[in-house]
């Protein structure tokens, strides 16, 4: 069964190998997607990061696969 | 000039990687490519951009479990690469060229294709036109092969041979016949055909047809005479090259597996090697800089275009005042 949570990378810097796998966080409740302030809350570094957004949240909410988030 | 040896060989890292995150081989190709995306932000995307990322990685896993694995990186990051340029002036003026992955059906590539071969192909056509033969015209054929519903590497060789070997006994004993095929699938479809352009003599339908059943197996051909210019009919037959014969990514997938090693467009007789050693990739390198005429240096390695664009870098496309014969192909 596929997971639930939203799976997080930090987008490679210039020049790396790839990007990092950050871990699977999900949203807070009743909110679709995850915000900057979130993997700010969550103690991410500034940074962009890529989010794949689960199928059932796809489906639900309409959402393309993927989001970017820049957290400043 | 793609330099794709260079690489390391990431598909095997990114199976790996895949696993390890709990995703599919064809999300970590997206992912690789959005999370290095061209000059359009992921925010931006509209619906085109989602079918063609989808499309791409599709075609890329595919290529992954059939062996394919080089092509497999070059295919989603076409043209989001690129060199970078710097001349050896006091200025040190830096540009960049993309890099491309040369898949032959690609859609970006397919049309680099089609202008590099209409480049190559078109002398021979103005060469007819100037020195006409009694009886000789020229016609289209089209010899077409059973529809299998799929189209494995032997097919496609198999099916070459027999062209040959139909046209060089359709053709015995003629002098300065000359043809042009182009090995083509229908939209979505697998039935393999070939498009020939043949400068020749009068053939009968109904001896061509016997020819190629007794030498392929098949049954249906096709012959007309040519009525319009040389130039156009050249420009009909390599439009196929063009364009991607399918919107699904495994089909593609498949032709590229299928494809591997053989060449689309083969040519006879007088069309065979008529405008001499292929020069189209020296002409393409640029060996100048475009500001000021210094000697110009590719930097090794690949760079991402958007990387290039923000530290402005300017294309080296865009320099280009005066396209001369040949050279217009990049």
């Amino acid at each position: 069964m596929e997971s639930q949570g939203f799976k997080i990378w930090r987008n490679p810097a210039s020049g790396a190998e790839g990007p990092t796998y950050m871990g699977e966080f999900c949203p807070p409740k009743g909110r679709p997607c995850l915000y900057a302030s979130d993997l700010s809350a969550l103690g991410f570094a500034p940074g962009c990061y890529t989010v794949r957004v689960p199928d059932s949240f796809r489906d639900l909410y309409l959402l393309p696969p993927w989001q970017r988030v820049d957290v400043r | 000039m793609t330099d794709w040896d260079a690489l390391q060989p990431r598909h095997q890292r990114y199976e790996s990687e895949a696993i390890e995150w709990g995703i599919s081989t064809n999300e970590r190709f997206e992912l690789e490519a959005l999370c290095r995306s061209n000059l359009k932000p992921l925010e931006k995307f509209d619906d085109d951009d989602w079918v063609d990322l989808a499309f791409r990685t599709g075609v890329a896993e595919f290529l992954t479990e059939n062996g394919l694995g080089k092509k497999a990186e070059r295919y989603p990051f076409c043209s989001r690469q690129a060199f970078l340029l710097r001349c050896k002036g006091n200025d040190r003026h830096e540009f960049f060229s993309p890099s491309y992955c040369d898949l032959r059906f690609c859609k970006i590539c397919g049309k680099r294709q089609f202008a590099r071969l209409f480049a190559k192909h078109f002398p021979v056509l103005e060469f007819i036109q100037k020195n006409p033969r009694r009886g000789f015209r020229l016609r289209k054929i089209t010899l077409t092969s059973r529809n299998k519903g799929t189209l494995e590497h032997e097919d496609i060789t198999d099916f070459i041979a027999a062209v040959k070997e139909t046209l060089n006994i359709l053709m015995e004993g003629v002098e300065g016949w000359g043809a042009i095929a182009v090995l083509e699938v229908a939209f979505n479809n697998w039935n393999l055909h070939a498009h020939i352009l043949a400068w020749c003599p009068y053939i009968e339908q109904k001896h061509l047809a016997e020819v190629w059943r007794s030498v392929s197996g098949h049954k249906v051909v096709w012959i007309s005479e040519e009525r319009i210019s040389g130039r156009k009919a050249l420009l009909y037959m390599l439009k196929y090259v063009s364009k991607p014969p399918s919107d699904k990514p495994e089909m593609i997938g498949q032709l590229e597996v299928a494809f591997h090693k053989t060449r689309r467009v083969h040519c006879y007789g007088l069309f065979y090697n008529f405008s001499g050693n292929e020069t189209d990739g020296e002409n393409s390198k640029w060996m100048e800089c475009p500001k000021c005429g210094a000697e110009l240096k590719r930097v090794k390695g690949l760079q991402y275009v958007y990387q290039m664009r923000r530290r402005g870098v300017q294309f080296i496309g865009d320099c280009r005042t005066e396209r001369k014969s040949k050279q217009w192909v990049n």
